[in-house]
């Protein structure tokens, strides 16, 4: 969502929520997602790690801060907070086409860790995992 | 974003979420629902899901994806939070997924 969005969004939100409604945001957080090769026997070995690109590290700093002001502003109040690891589960082109689509969203990979997934998933009963840092926060919405 | 892997078939992201928010009888937006992944798992016990992405081909395929026990309950639209029109005071909770 464009970052001058993100204030009209919360605003609309907050209008649509009865009194003392509920706000759940969850969003990954900008952090290195570690990549492993989980082998037929559910065996795991790492073998590297994927960065987001800056623009959407950014872009998940405004929000952020958007949802601070909310908070400053009383419209919300941050009630419980957690985090938790995401998992994507891989075949190799699926790794490939994720990468092609979301190209946009991360750092390109590194040459090290190419070469890591070209060789683990000659391995038959190979798959490939991602873990995403993820923030999942619950806020209560105020009447102002 | 769904690029046919497999996601949290663990079930951690579900859990997490039950655990912070009761969905039970309730009337719940969701804001970037994509494809469904989570809409479908938060749709059973509550009372009705309006799910909306401005992607329409994520919507359609969402469509298509909906299982039919979950029909009656949730509406896809192919629409953004700054561009849809929403009556006041319409939602006990709102969930941004992965969309700001």
């Amino acid at each position: 969502m464009p970052r001058e969005s993100v204030v009209d969004a919360l605003n609309t939100i907050h209008r649509a929520l009865r009194p003392n409604g509920i706000l759940l945001d969850i969003h990954p957080l900008d952090v290195p997602s570690p990549v492993s090769a989980l082998f037929a026997d559910q065996t795991s070995n790492p073998i590297g790690e994927t960065f987001y690109a800056g623009s959407f590290a950014g872009d998940v700093e405004a929000a952020e801060r958007a949802l601070a002001v909310q908070e400053t502003q009383g419209h919300y109040a941050n009630e419980q907070q957690t985090e938790f690891d995401f998992l994507h589960h891989f075949t190799l082109d699926q790794w490939h086409t994720y990468f092609a689509a979301q190209a946009n969203d991360y750092r390109p990979l590194g040459a090290e860790l190419t070469t890591a997934v070209d060789h683990t998933m000659q391995t038959p009963g190979t798959t490939l995992t991602m873990g995403e840092r993820i923030k999942a926060t619950r806020y209560r919405a105020r009447t102002s | 974003m769904d690029h046919g892997q497999t996601m949290d078939p663990e079930g951690i992201e579900t859990g997490v979420i039950h655990d912070l928010v009761d969905f039970k009888n309730k009337e719940v937006l969701e804001i970037g629902c994509g494809t469904g992944r989570l809409t479908f798992r938060i749709a059973p016990g509550t009372r009705s899901i309006l799910a909306i992405d401005p992607d329409e081909d994520s919507i359609e395929i969402a469509r298509e994806r909906t299982p039919s026990n979950l029909r009656s309950r949730i509406a896809f639209m192919p629409t953004s939070i700054t561009d849809v029109a929403l009556a006041d005071n319409a939602f006990d909770i709102a969930v941004l997924s992965w969309s700001i």
